[in-house]
């Protein structure tokens, strides 16, 4: 696919994106043996009163962070962003996610050549992804 | 998309602090319209690039579980009043759209 503007870089990693299964999209993205680590800050409400509409914000306290990714383990496809981190951003973000049903978030760091990861259980009361 | 992409930058030492709304449906494909019955075809942004006086600072994938209408912030470091903040993002249908704003 050709870049939409200059200087994109234009790679995708379909096959993670399109797994339907948490496990098959972390071994696609290379993430499957990330460990579990406290420096990495998940944000994100116990019980979302809108699950299309889902808070999250990601603060990574990891030296030499290149990379945010973000799995919401139960969505039909759980790989739902990634944030590669260029020098002169602070490896944090904040977005709003739809998620299909109570589930764990799950966030990968990748920084120093290895890959972290924390995770949390959000609830919701209604499903997001149809709405 | 003539929409306009809505951001607003906060300046404190010399971190911006962005924050963006960006127009869009991302459509899941899941949806069914309340009226035809019909279910909405899949169209969500899948790459967005957001850049500091041209320089990037974040090149981000993005699914169909991202809400609609993105919320996006992020933090950029060295940044000064004047500097130039700039968003740019196509779709799964070939459809792009970006927006600028100066930092005051």
């Amino acid at each position: 696919m050709a870049a939409a503007f200059p200087g994109w870089a234009a790679g995708r990693n379909r096959e993670a994106f399109d797994a339907t299964v948490l496990d098959a999209g972390l071994i696609a993205a290379g993430v499957a043996d990330a460990v579990e680590t406290d420096q990495i800050v998940l944000k994100a409400p116990d019980i979302a009163e809108n699950s299309a509409l889902v808070h999250i914000e990601i603060e990574s306290k990891l030296a030499d962070t290149r990379s945010i990714l973000l799995f919401a383990e139960k969505n039909p496809q759980p790989f739902v962003a990634q944030f590669d981190i260029l020098p002169g951003m602070d490896p944090f973000v904040a977005v709003r996610i739809k998620m299909a049903e109570s589930a764990f978030l799950r966030v990968v760091v990748l920084a120093g050549g290895k890959a972290y990861m924390i995770r949390r259980e959000t609830k919701v009361t209604v499903g997001g992804c149809a709405g | 998309m003539a929409d306009v992409i809505k951001m607003r930058v906060v300046l404190s030492g010399d971190v911006a602090t962005v924050k963006a709304l960006i127009p869009h449906p991302m459509e899941t494909g899941l949806r069914k319209d309340p009226i035809s019955g019909e279910t909405v075809p899949m169209h969500f942004i899948h790459h967005v690039v957001a850049t500091h006086n041209d320089k990037p600072v974040f090149d981000a994938q993005w699914s169909r579980s991202v809400s609609k209408n993105p919320f996006v912030e992020f933090r950029v470091r060295g940044a000064k009043a004047g500097d130039r903040i700039s968003i740019m993002w196509e779709d799964n249908r070939g459809a792009t759209g970006s927006g600028e704003t100066v930092i005051k």
